[in-house]
């Protein structure tokens, strides 16, 4: 079983230096953040998002994953929102003693959007580049070793704890635990299904720290890498650019929450 | 309790077809060792005993139940499985909380349950480390708290994924007389294994697999086929390799019997 998000796959965006990948992603969350007009996400993820995606032959992946995280949160955010939001007056629809009103779905939808372009821009960056790679491109470019380690362990971490899970729940139901049925079968089966994922997880910390130090991870000098990533003077220039792109967006955006009439407000 | 392995399929949610096409019947009692290379599909066919995976096409009978309409815990009345990872299970603070763990599974009473870890505390040679924490023991040792939380439930049918694993000369003749105590219990027991000198040593009946098919089935004769052992890429037992190698006729695989096939051929 793969070990790690990547998905290799032979495309110009896979080719991409992570750090391009990553201002792009970047850009993307700032936009989605800053702009205040509601279906901005939408666009964002239907023109540029999908189209990224489909270019690095992950589109199906991206869109899978996406909405497996999001549908379950999108549906809380309408049920809570859209009942519960806080001052809003706009009665749509009356059940019993509960009103759904027009505030909350709107607060619901934009929410969730902006997950969900989070969530895809997010997986643009991990399905389409090896951890090693984007470890390198970031002490490449001034990060601490021990920083770039952090972050690639987090993303390699989380389908090996998918697959351990899995196995625990493979043992435990083995010998006769029940993991369905009603809340209180399933409040019972929890320890017995968290206990070993902790346990193995804290075991995972030594071993791992114990090859590090076998491996002079410590060592107070430059590393080589294995892998060498390709870049180019027009990916530099995209990156600044897209870089300086984010910053004004934030400017102008601060502008407009200030004086509340600049062209990007558009409600 | 029989068990019925009928024009067996699977496919992984990927796509990669593991299982082409397995058909078999395992008696009551049987003691069969499963080989084959890493990814034969040795692991998914057990796992396709107890539940935990359900057929693609096919069926798959324990007893009168067929896999597919009852819940893995269900099925751990009938089956107990010993998976590779021991820690991928221990979770209680003691070994005997974690030996009993099954057993309350299965709602015994306090009485029945306290005597089925006794025992099975006794057979795995654990008594000492009774009240230790799993995680304070080696890990040859935690694989015997799996093997004695199985022991405890008393399945009529035993599955042993990769027992030798880390076993030492000590722990594989323990191993030995726990297959013996099965044997008198007449539980049935599978093994799959990579360990082939063990598999021929213990079990009496050996099943070859390869590419997701079984090859052969037989006792530990069938190993003395080049052909066969070829396309499983297994290597033949070391005593059966000498014999060979000696130009003998026939192939022992228990050092008894070499012995005394040397000694008859002084």
């Amino acid at each position: 079983m793969n070990q790690s998000f990547f998905l290799d796959r032979a495309s110009g965006w896979h080719a991409l230096h992570p750090l391009t990948k990553l201002a792009v992603a970047l850009a993307i969350a700032v936009t989605v953040f800053c702009v205040r007009w509601n279906y901005i996400s939408v666009a964002l993820f239907v023109f540029i998002i999908l189209p990224i995606a489909v270019w690095a032959k992950i589109w199906r992946e991206v869109l899978r994953t996406t909405f497996t995280v999001i549908l379950p949160l999108a549906i809380s955010l309408v049920l809570v929102q859209g009942f519960f939001y806080p001052g809003a007056t706009d009665v749509i629809w009356q059940i019993g003693p509960f009103s759904l009103k027009r505030e909350g779905l709107e607060f619901a939808f934009v929410t969730a959007t902006r997950l969900m372009v989070i969530a895809g821009a997010g997986l643009l960056v991990v399905y389409a580049t090896h951890p090693a790679d984007l470890a390198r491109a970031l002490v490449q470019a001034g990060a601490p070793y021990s920083l770039a380690y952090i972050i690639v362990t987090a993303i390699q971490l989380l389908p090996e704890m998918q697959a351990r899970a899995d196995g625990i729940l493979n043992a435990q139901q083995a010998r006769g635990l029940e993991t369905t049925g009603s809340l209180r079968v399933r409040i019972a089966a929890f320890v017995p299904l968290i206990a070993p994922l902790v346990y193995g997880a804290l075991e995972n910390v030594q071993e791992r720290a114990l090859a590090l130090d076998a491996r002079a991870f410590r060592a107070a000098r430059p590393k080589t890498s294995w892998r060498e990533l390709r870049d180019s003077q027009a990916q530099r220039v995209a990156r600044v650019l897209l870089i300086i792109f984010s910053i004004l967006v934030v400017l102008v955006s601060l502008q407009a929450a200030l004086w509340q009439n600049s062209p990007l407000v558009l409600r | 309790m029989d068990i019925q392995v009928s024009e067996l399929y699977f496919t992984f949610r990927g796509g990669s077809e593991v299982l082409r096409g397995i058909s078999f019947e395992i008696r009551a009692g049987s003691r069969i060792a499963l080989l084959g290379q890493n990814g034969a599909g040795k692991t998914t066919l057990v796992k396709h005993l107890n539940g935990l995976l359900k057929p693609t096409r096919g069926d798959v009978r324990i007893g009168d139940w067929n896999t597919r309409e009852h819940s893995i815990a269900q099925f751990a009345r009938r089956v107990g499985f010993v998976f590779q990872n021991p820690d991928d299970q221990l979770f209680k603070t003691s070994v005997a909380a974690e030996v009993a763990f099954g057993p309350t599974n299965l709602k015994l009473d306090a009485a029945e349950i306290s005597r089925r870890v006794g025992r099975a505390l006794e057979v795995c040679a654990l008594q000492e480390v009774r009240d230790a924490h799993p995680y304070d023991l080696a890990s040859w040792q935690r694989r015997w708290v799996a093997i004695a939380s199985v022991v405890a439930m008393q399945t009529p049918i035993v599955i042993l994924d990769e027992p030798t694993t880390g076993q030492d000369a000590f722990g594989l003749a323990r191993l030995a007389e726990l297959l013996d105590e099965w044997k008198r219990a007449g539980v049935t027991v599978i093994a799959v294994t990579h360990d082939i000198d063990f598999a021929a040593e213990q079990f009496p009946e050996l099943m070859v697999m390869a590419q997701g098919q079984v090859l052969a089935r037989g006792d530990a004769e069938i190993l003395n086929e080049p052909a066969l052992t070829e396309r499983a890429a297994l290597d033949a037992p070391q005593l059966m390799q000498l014999a060979r190698a000696l130009g003998w006729q026939r192939a022992p695989v228990t050092v008894d019997a070499f012995c005394a096939e040397l000694a008859a051929k002084k």
